[in-house]
């Protein structure tokens, strides 16, 4: 069979007939003028091209045999576009019915018949119009009911409005998810998704009574509007130099804190010293006071004692004496030292002496601050 | 001529015909056939029950008695099976083909009124899985009453490339016939096309749109895989 036999041409018996005789034959006629261009499912291509169109019509049906109905659906769709065909159209009713877009191919099948029929291709009408009884049984339909229909209301489904004669009316819709938006004037709008899954099924969509939109706040008022001066250009300046910043005699306070800590230390010891050595010369003097017939023992402990508290006397002068400088040269550093800035001055400032004692006969002072 | 010439009377025949359409691409364009005997040649003088399929199923449901036998009805009690198209009505009828009492046939009456001088062809139809490159043979009997206004009836084959008779059609054969008040054997041959997976049998009557129902019956109804 002829390549064209097998996927592009019908083909058919002529139906011969007269009233009361038999008669049979087969025939064809002659072919009629190309029909016009009709509402295609796809975009209309600028420009015409049946070669393209042809070549992709025999993809699709390749497609098709193989089993890939969808991509065989997308080339009829370009094929289409390309050129438009009524049995192109016809092909891609059957394609979109086989991949369960039953009201689009119920649709388009019915379009052909109609084309078909302003033609008087009443074959190809009587095929078409076949094919859509064989997908009735097949349809989903979505009904919507409008409950309580509000002025100028609109009702649209996938943003194709359904007419108030459709109303209630259960309308074929293809597998999928569906979107019904209903709006009217005053009213806010209302809308509700609808997803078709199975098929022969009937969707009731019930569309309740719109509530009264929400007022709107009152628009500004109107200002006449002057329009902003332009910016001045920009001029580029040297950045100026930073100031230098001024000394704020933090060394010379932290050298008088460390002076004045060893010589608080200083000091400290001395004092100790000086107590120490009160306290040997003390003993000395308790050892064989009238200093006649004095033991040899009382002899020895004595000069230990005396020499002790020579010692415990000499340091004494030392930790004092240095102890005294130290802390006066301290206190003279600190107070001739430059000023921070005010910021600064607490944090600079942030130093004390605490006496401590560990009731042992022990006590000292800690310094603190911070810097 | 064929047939066409044997006719006693021209004045009121009038023709219509399946042109071949290109489906894609090209312009639309009918291939003239041109005038053949075709089928009609085989059909006109043959009597019912000529040249006609064994394995046929008495019990008139259908069915794959015989080897090579796709589907069969012999409407014994009933048209189950055959799903009527729209503008048809469809009923049993027990006028059987080959004179059973036992048995009946399908009555098909196309009812579709409209007001153009055009020929339309409605009918019942029966789904079967098939398969591509197989040829067909394909049987039916009809009877047309006398005494109605200018019709026809006879069969069509469509054979698609998916299951259940969807997607694309890919090819069809159809046979015709006018002969009143006697059985005529119809027969058709085809090979299916190589991506064929199901076929639909359609049995038809055709009138024209203005003319008022045109009714005719059909017997023994058979598809086989040769």
């Amino acid at each position: 069979m002829p390549r064209f036999f097998r996927s592009h041409f019908f083909v058919g018996a002529a139906l011969v007939v007269a009233s009361g005789h038999a008669l049979a034959d087969e025939a064809a006629r002659s072919a009629p003028a190309a029909p016009p261009a009709p509402a295609a499912p796809a975009a209309v291509a600028p420009v015409d091209d049946p070669v393209r169109a042809k070549a992709l019509s025999d993809e699709a049906v390749e497609l098709a045999n193989n089993g890939d109905f969808p991509a065989a659906c997308a080339k009829l769709e370009q094929s289409l576009a390309a050129h438009h065909g009524l049995g192109t159209e016809f092909h891609l009713a059957g394609c979109w019915a086989k991949i369960g877009r039953t009201a689009s191919a119920y649709a388009l099948f019915e379009e052909v018949a109609t084309q078909a029929h302003e033609l008087g291709q009443n074959e190809r009408e009587d095929l078409a119009r076949q094919r859509m009884d064989a997908l009735v049984p097949k349809l989903s339909r979505i009904r919507v009911d409008v409950v309580s229909p509000a002025p100028h209301i609109e009702v649209r489904r996938d943003d194709v409005l359904v007419p108030e004669s459709a109303w209630g009316q259960p309308l074929p819709v293809d597998r999928g998810s569906h979107e019904i938006r209903v709006t009217a004037d005053g009213k806010a709008p209302w809308s509700t998704k609808v997803d078709v899954t199975d098929p022969a099924t009937i969707i009731a969509v019930q569309v309740p009574a719109l509530t009264d939109a929400p007022k709107e706040a009152p628009p500004p008022p109107v200002v006449p509007v002057t329009p902003a001066p332009a910016p001045a250009p920009l001029k580029l300046q040297p950045l100026p130099a930073p100031p230098e910043t001024p000394a704020d005699g933090g060394t010379e306070r932290t050298l008088a804190i460390i002076v004045g800590s060893v010589g608080v230390a200083a000091l400290a010891g001395g004092i100790v010293e000086g107590a120490q050595y009160l306290d040997s010369n003390r003993e000395a003097k308790g050892i064989c006071p009238s200093g006649v017939n004095c033991t040899e023992d009382e002899i020895s402990r004595h000069g230990k004692a005396v020499d002790e508290a020579r010692n415990e006397r000499t340091w004494s002068y030392v930790g004092v004496g240095l102890g005294s400088v130290a802390v006066v040269g301290a206190a003279y550093l600190f107070f001739t030292a430059p000023h921070p800035p005010p910021g600064d001055r607490q944090r600079a400032t942030a130093i004390g002496v605490a006496p401590w004692a560990d009731g042992r006969g022990t006590w000292g002072g800690a310094l603190h601050g911070s810097f | 001529m064929g047939a066409f010439s044997a006719l006693p009377s021209r004045a009121s025949l009038v023709a219509v015909g399946f042109g071949s359409l290109v489906l894609a691409g090209c312009p639309v364009d009918e291939r003239a056939l041109g005038e053949r005997a075709g089928p009609l040649a085989e059909s006109a003088g043959g009597a019912a029950g000529d040249d006609f399929p064994q394995g046929f199923d008495a019990s008139g449901q259908g069915g794959a008695d015989a080897a090579g036998v796709i589907g069969s009805w012999g409407f014994a009690h009933d048209t189950s099976g055959w799903q009527a198209e729209s503008d048809v009505d469809q009923s049993f009828s027990t006028l059987d083909a080959d004179g059973s009492a036992q048995s009946g046939s399908l009555l098909l009456t196309n009812t579709g009124i409209g007001t153009g001088n055009q020929y339309h062809a409605r009918g019942s139809s029966v789904c079967l899985s098939v398969a591509g490159g197989v040829t067909y043979d394909m049987f039916a009997k009809i009877r047309i009453d006398r005494g109605q206004n200018t019709g026809s009836a006879g069969f069509v084959v469509e054979f698609f490339n998916a299951p259940d008779c969807e997607g694309l059609m890919l090819n069809l054969t159809s046979y015709a016939t006018a002969t009143t008040e006697r059985w005529v054997l119809a027969k058709k041959t085809e090979k299916a096309p190589d991506a064929t997976q199901s076929a639909q049998f359609r049995l038809i009557a055709s009138k024209l749109e203005a003319d008022p129902p045109f009714s005719a019956r059909f017997d023994d109804v058979t598809l086989r895989a040769e």
